[in-house]
């Protein structure tokens, strides 16, 4: 199965498996990557550069209706939404707040998987309450693949738990295994 | 529920059949992300039930709209933005009377509220003269304020000071009925004007126009089309602001303006 997209969210506890993954993945990454990363909303600064240090890929904050590209990871920006249009460019949205959330990995989620349908692979990672669950089970429902980091292994267990309780994924992964996975997508 | 293409043509062509306003040139997604958050908050299951709630009472056809166009969540959001508003653009220009400032697509006004709060604190009540717009007489919220919610208020009051790390006087702001409201001492020298910046100029010229995160709304050929009209009603030498993640689309725009602040997106009108 060949894939166009991959899409990643997390909160509390998301920042080193984050960190780990993008090392991993080679410059010439054949997918984009689209990160919906709870963040504080009034801290604009740094976390591109914190998450670039150890990524071979190029991350950015995109701007409002930015086309997607492979090999580029897209970091939800502070106090944004990013939402995905169905012609596959990045919507940003100060709509109001999401399970307590701006961005929310919900509607990231959500958006992705009505644009991306069935070449969408969705990751939930650790984090302290339940945004994302219900966008992970959407990529699933529009035939994405779904991963679940495993919630003995995560550092905060209620999002990954949040999402094996609303429906099964496809998979539940370790970091390791969510690493090995993602790199050999094409 | 969730909507499908067809649904959220429909509803638009609802719309502009008894309301006259125009959602086609709107974000695709964000619009219909609104519109599930409009159906799930009134549960509302269909389509059918939304055209005949729409079409019981003019309280609902304000109610949906101002659901789906309002986006203005505090005050003060990028307190940098409005370090350099007040630094760089009021102080700097020995402003005389008649400065004009625009806000449009102002419905709760949090935009506005705080650009008041500003000019007050710089003692420029008299000279700089506000217009806030909406495209819409029924979408101008101003006077009914916000919600209280003590989160909210924290952020709004924390975003102030770290302007320049001052505290918010207590006299602009008061709380009635659980609802924050901007005093009264605040809009002198303000009006409000119906105004769609989508289909025409303003009448007169302005110094100011603030118009941040409002493109957010539109496709990218709709914002070119706001934005020629922006351009038109700025003086030269006039400053625009736009959010600090959205750009001019087109290059002739573009080119119109000379770079102020980058990261804070404030252009200049090129003379």
């Amino acid at each position: 199965m060949s894939y166009k997209a991959l899409i990643i969210g997390g909160s509390a506890g998301s920042f080193q498996v984050i960190v780990q993954l993008l090392s991993h993945l080679p410059e010439n990454y054949p997918l984009p990557i689209l990160l919906s990363l709870h963040r504080l909303k009034h801290v604009r600064n740094g976390f591109v550069e914190a998450l670039s240090i150890k990524s071979k890929i190029k991350i950015i904050e995109p701007h409002d209706k930015e086309i997607i590209k492979a090999g580029v990871a897209y970091l939800a920006p502070a106090n944004y939404h990013m939402l995905v249009d169905l012609d596959r460019r990045i919507s940003l949205s100060i709509g109001p707040q999401v399970n307590h959330s701006r961005p929310s990995i919900d509607l990231s989620f959500q958006t992705a998987a009505e644009s991306y349908r069935d070449k969408l692979v969705g990751v939930i990672l650790s984090g302290a309450n339940k945004d994302g669950a219900y966008g992970l089970k959407k990529v699933g429902d529009y035939g994405g693949f779904t991963i679940v980091q495993d919630p003995k292994e995560a550092q905060i267990s209620t999002m990954p738990t949040s999402a094996l309780n609303l429906f099964n994924p496809n998979k539940i992964f370790t970091v390791n295994q969510i690493s090995d996975f993602i790199n050999q997508l094409k | 529920m969730d909507l499908k293409i067809k649904d959220v043509k429909d509803i638009i062509a609802f719309v502009d059949e008894h309301f006259h306003f125009d959602f086609s040139g709107f974000t695709y997604v964000s619009f219909k992300i609104k519109l599930e958050q409009y159906f799930q908050k009134f549960q509302i299951s269909n389509l059918n039930n939304l055209f005949s709630r729409l079409e019981s009472s003019v309280l609902a056809e304000q109610e949906f709209l101002t659901f789906v166009m309002n986006n203005e969540v505090e005050l003060f959001r990028d307190p940098a933005f409005w370090r350099i508003i007040k630094e760089e653009v009021l102080k700097k220009n020995n402003l005389d009377i008649g400065y004009r400032v625009c806000i449009p697509s102002c419905y709760q006004g949090a935009e506005l509220i705080s650009f008041l709060i500003i000019r007050d604190v710089l003692g420029l009540t008299q000279q700089v003269n506000v217009i806030y717009t909406a495209q819409l007489d029924l979408l101008n919220l101003v006077n009914k304020g916000f919600e209280y919610d003590e989160r909210k208020h924290n952020l709004n009051l924390s975003n102030f000071k770290r302007i320049d790390g001052l505290d918010l006087p207590e006299k602009y702001l008061e709380r009635k009925n659980n609802r924050i409201f901007a005093t009264s001492q605040l809009f002198e020298n303000t009006t409000f004007q119906k105004f769609d910046e989508t289909n025409e100029l303003l009448l007169r010229k302005c110094h100011l126009i603030i118009y941040r995160n409002r493109l957010l709304n539109y496709n990218k050929q709709y914002q070119v089309k706001v934005m020629n009209n922006l351009i038109g009603s700025l003086k030269p030498a006039g400053y625009i602001a736009l959010g600090v993640k959205e750009i001019m689309v087109d290059d002739n725009n573009r080119e119109q303006f000379q770079v102020i602040n980058k990261k804070e997106s404030i252009y200049k009108k090129r003379i």
